[in-house]
């Protein structure tokens, strides 16, 4: 009888460890798996189509870890009867909180083509005008962002200022290691490529015009 | 109690001082060259609306969350082929078109509303940070659908054109190369 008995736990254990093995395999299986939360289905609305005519250029790729410690005042400390009482000073309590984010960015940098334009004075010489490289956009979304380490309470907007801060970083940093600079020599590069393909027998320059004076243009 | 008196200058000390600090690391960086020609731009919103019930609690959480994203299409220079030339009219093949960028800037990411159950705890950054992630890829499901690769196609051909007018052609013919 004993012997039987032990047998079905035999069993039944070696059932469940091979369930549970299995569960770790196929999260279907797992009655107690954290579900995902869900997200309802909505409209996906074009707000604005642009034209437009940006050379990208370079890309600057960047991974940062940020590490923000705020201290949070709150609740007023009664203090009546304390000498800070009598110079009218109210202090409040702080908290400790900390995040650590770990974001990759990119930031990218080109021209605007629609300001381009071509010269010539004796056909012999072609000069291309156009704006100096810009930094175009510096992304940051929200699949490069991971959260490694939360501890009290954040509220979103701040979060979103954190983030914020980080993408002009990502711009800050492209700057100093010289995207602008490697953009302006691609633009020479490629234009000069481009129109000698279509026309070999033109001699091509580039001249760039600063971004301040091509605004002015428009 | 009022022994305690003398904690009273630290204290005001630790508030005065430590409000926030910020430290960055970099661990990696890498400057690489591009050669995309940006042809159109999108601005869409969209409203997220997130739910999370639990089998193990109480109640249930709920967000809106509303944003704004900018996308770009355009053609890559480098795909570009001749197929024939002569003195006023050029034929040339286009490559097929591609998402040269999403940008979902945090300033344009609104929380509208949140409802959580006393039973439950707020969403932590990290809760709503995965349900942004949802909003990118649904948005990238969704390119197909909003047609701008077919907008940035049909805009490059108009910006080529132009140009290889203004450069003496009087006769341009576009080919997309599809695959």
């Amino acid at each position: 009888m004993i012997k039987s008995v032990n047998k079905i736990i035999l069993y039944a254990v070696a059932f469940l460890v091979a369930y549970v093995l299995l569960a770790n395999w196929v999260p279907f299986l797992n009655p107690f798996k954290k579900a995902d939360i869900t997200i309802i289905e909505s409209a996906l609305v074009v707000d604005e189509i642009k034209n437009n005519a940006e050379l990208f250029n370079a890309k600057y790729y960047t991974e940062l870890v940020l590490d923000t410690v705020k201290y949070d005042s709150y609740e007023s400390t009664d203090f009546s009867g304390s000498l800070m009482h009598l110079n009218h000073i109210q202090l409040k309590d702080s908290s400790k909180k900390e995040i650590v984010l770990i974001a990759s960015g990119h930031c990218y940098a080109g021209t605007d083509l629609n300001q381009l334009s071509i010269e010539t004075f004796d056909d012999s010489l072609y000069t291309i005008k156009v704006p100096e490289s810009k930094v175009l956009n510096t992304v940051v979304n929200p699949s490069d962002f991971t959260v490694y380490y939360e501890e009290g309470k954040w509220s979103p907007v701040e979060i979103n200022q954190i983030k914020s801060s980080l993408r002009a970083r990502v711009k800050s940093n492209a700057i100093s290691n010289g995207i602008l600079d490697m953009a302006n020599s691609r633009t020479q590069e490629l234009l000069v490529n481009f129109f000698q393909s279509v026309n070999p027998n033109r001699a091509y320059k580039v001249e760039f015009i600063s971004n301040k004076a091509a605004t002015n243009l428009d | 109690m009022r022994k305690l008196y003398w904690i009273c200058p630290f204290v005001l000390f630790f508030n005065i001082s430590c409000l926030r600090s910020v430290s960055v690391d970099e661990v990696k960086q890498k400057l690489d060259k591009l050669t995309v020609l940006s042809t159109v731009e999108y601005k869409l919103n969209k409203v997220l609306i997130a739910e999370d019930h639990q089998w193990y609690s109480i109640g249930d959480r709920n967000v809106i969350i509303q944003f704004s994203a900018r996308l770009k299409a355009g053609i890559d220079l480098k795909k570009i082929t001749i197929n024939d030339i002569s003195s006023n009219s050029i034929s040339i093949t286009l490559p097929k078109p591609e998402i040269i960028m999403l940008d979902i800037d945090p300033d344009e990411v609104k929380y509208v509303y949140q409802r959580v159950s006393l039973a439950r705890s707020d969403f932590s950054s990290k809760d709503l940070n995965d349900i942004m992630i949802k909003g990118e890829k649904e948005i990238y499901e969704k390119v197909e659908a909003l047609g701008i690769l077919n907008e940035a196609s049909i805009s490059a051909k108009m910006f080529l054109e132009n140009w290889l007018k203004l450069n003496g052609f009087d006769k341009v013919e576009f080919k997309i190369n599809r695959a």
